[in-house]
C-alpha cells in the first residue's frame, strides 16, 4: 500500500494581486482514497475574475510516482488573462536510479459566449504543460509558441500531446506538473494530464534482475507437476 | 427520450426559480451504477454580465464529481463541465444532468448551438456510451434539442496517458423561456481513471436583438467622444 502523497499547489492569475496562492489540496476541498492506493483531491477556488477547479490523483511508491487529473479554468473577465498552476509532490524517498518521465496532456477549450472565438496560447518561453524533477524542467508539451482556437459562438476545440523523456536525474525532493497559458476573456479551458516518473534500474540491478528471472524460470521447469497419474 | 421531466415535477416549486436572495437555483442530477442517485439544488453566484456561476462537489466512496457551470437565466445559455474520478477497481456507469432555469424571454428564440469536449486520463483509461444513450443530450423545457456522440461510442488510451475529443452541434428549437435548459451526460468510465467534460449550449439572439446591439455599439462611442 502506497503512503499518502504530500502535495502542494500554487495558483496564479495575472488579474489578481492576491495570487499566487499556495496550498495543500488536502486542506481545501475533498479527499478520496482509490482502491489502487492512490489519493484523489478535488476542490475549487473562486476569484473576482477567475474560477479554478481540480480533480487530481496522486500515488507515491518507491521509485515510482505519478500524478494525473483534470483541471478546469474559467476566465470570468472580459479580457485575456494569464494563468499558471504548479502541482508538486514530494517523493516517498530518494529514487535509487536515474528517472524516466512520461508526460501526457489533453486540452478542451470552450467558448462560453454566443459570439467571437475562444483562444488559449502559451505564455513567453514556457510550454503549456511541463514536467519537472527537483526544480528542473525535464519534459514539455504544447511548446511555445502554441495556440488553440475554438471558432464560433459556443464552439469547442480539443488537442492532445505526449512525450517520454529519459534523464540522468535521481529524484529526491519534488516531482511537479506545471501549466501556464493565456486564456481569452469569458472562456473555459479543461486540461487533463498524466505524469509518471519511474526509476531506471542501475546496470548492476538490471543484471541481478535478469539472473533472478533466469533462475526462477529454471526452477519452474524442474518443478514436477502435481496431480499427475501416480 | 424522457428528459428528467419527472425530477422537475417532483421538486418543490420554490426551487424552480429564485431563492430568497434572488440568486438562481440550478439543479444537478447525479446517478451511478454503484446505486448512487441524488438531485442537488445549486445556488448561483453572480459574476456580472447577467451570468451566474454554479459549483458543486460530490464525494462518494466510489467516485468524485466536481461540477462548474456558468449560466445566464436571461440569455438562455449554459457553459462549463464536470470532472469525474472513478476510485474503484470496476467500471462505473454515470448519468449527470445540469438544469438551468430560464426566465420568460421577450420573444421566442429558435437558433441554438452547442459543443462538447471530453478529455480522459489514467492507465488504460476509457469512456464509452451506455446502451442506446448518447454521451451528450440537450433539452429545452423537456423537449429534446439534439445529441452528440451517440451509442456506440468509445474513446480510450493505451497505457498511462490522456486522450481528448471535441464535437459541435447546432439546430433550431423554439423556446420562450420560463422553463429549463438542460445538458445531460451518460457514459461508462473505466476503473481508477478520470474524465473531464466541457462544453456549452445556448440560444443565438434573434436578428432584431442583434440589430439593437449593433446600434448600441455605434451610439456608445459617440457618447464617449462627446
Amino acid at each position: 500500500m502506497a503512503d499518502a502523497p504530500q502535495l502542494q499547489m500554487e495558483w496564479f492569475a495575472s488579474s489578481d494581486a492576491d495570487t499566487p496562492i499556495t496550498f495543500d489540496p488536502a486542506d481545501i476541498g475533498d479527499t478520496l482514497f482509490d482502491d489502487d492506493g492512490s489519493v484523489i483531491y478535488t476542490g475549487s477556488l473562486l476569484g473576482d475574475a477567475w474560477q479554478f477547479s481540480w480533480t487530481t490523483r496522486a500515488r507515491n511508491d518507491i521509485d515510482n510516482t505519478w500524478l494525473d487529473g483534470t483541471l478546469s479554468i474559467i476566465n470570468l473577465s472580459d479580457n485575456q488573462q494569464d494563468f499558471s498552476l504548479s502541482t508538486t509532490m514530494e517523493p516517498l524517498a530518494s529514487f535509487t536510479g536515474a528517472a524516466t518521465m512520461d508526460l501526457s496532456a489533453s486540452l478542451g477549450l470552450t467558448n462560453l459566449q454566443w459570439f467571437g472565438d475562444a483562444m488559449v496560447e502559451t505564455t513567453i518561453n514556457d510550454p503549456l504543460v511541463t514536467g519537472s524533477i527537483d526544480g528542473t524542467n525535464v519534459a514539455g508539451i504544447f511548446g511555445n509558441p502554441y495556440s488553440l482556437q475554438a471558432l464560433g459562438g459556443f464552439g469547442s476545440a480539443a488537442d492532445s500531446d505526449a512525450t517520454a523523456q529519459g534523464t540522468s536525474m535521481t529524484p529526491s525532493e519534488a516531482i511537479a506538473m506545471l501549466t501556464s497559458f493565456s486564456l481569452s476573456g469569458g472562456d473555459m479551458l479543461n486540461i487533463s494530464f498524466a505524469l509518471n516518473v519511474t526509476s531506471i534500474p542501475a546496470p548492476g540491478a538490471a543484471a541481478l534482475l535478469s539472473m533472478a528471472f533466469i533462475l526462477s524460470t529454471g526452477r519452474r521447469r524442474r518443478t514436477p507437476t502435481r496431480g499427475g497419474a501416480e | 427520450m424522457s428528459f428528467k421531466q419527472m425530477i422537475m415535477a417532483m421538486l418543490p416549486a420554490g426551487l424552480l426559480a429564485l431563492n430568497a436572495q434572488g440568486d438562481t437555483i440550478a439543479l444537478m442530477d447525479v446517478s451511478a451504477s454503484t446505486g448512487f442517485a441524488e438531485t442537488y439544488a445549486i445556488a448561483g453566484t453572480d459574476i456580472g454580465n447577467e451570468q451566474q456561476l454554479f459549483s458543486q462537489q460530490i464525494i462518494d466512496d466510489s467516485f468524485s464529481v466536481n461540477a462548474n457551470f456558468v449560466g445566464s437565466p436571461e440569455n438562455a445559455f449554459i457553459g462549463g463541465g464536470f470532472q469525474i474520478a472513478n476510485a474503484t477497481a470496476g467500471q462505473i456507469d454515470f448519468t449527470l444532468e445540469f438544469l438551468l432555469p430560464i426566465n420568460e424571454l421577450d420573444s421566442s428564440l429558435n437558433d441554438w448551438a452547442g459543443s462538447l469536449t471530453i478529455a480522459i486520463t489514467g492507465f488504460d483509461a476509457s469512456i464509452e456510451s451506455l446502451l442506446n444513450e448518447p454521451i451528450w443530450a440537450a433539452a429545452a423545457n423537456g423537449e429534446l434539442m439534439g445529441t452528440m456522440l451517440v451509442d456506440p461510442f468509445e474513446m480510450g488510451v493505451d497505457g498511462f496517458g490522456t486522450e481528448s475529443i471535441a464535437a459541435a452541434i447546432e439546430g433550431s428549437t423554439p423556446f420562450e423561456g420560463g422553463g429549463y435548459l438542460a445538458i445531460r451526460y451518460a457514459f461508462a468510465l473505466s476503473p481508477g481513471d478520470s474524465v473531464v467534460f466541457g462544453g456549452s449550449l445556448g440560444y443565438i439572439p434573434a436578428p432584431g436583438a442583434l440589430a439593437l446591439l449593433g446600434m448600441a455599439s455605434l451610439i456608445g462611442p459617440r457618447r464617449r467622444r462627446s
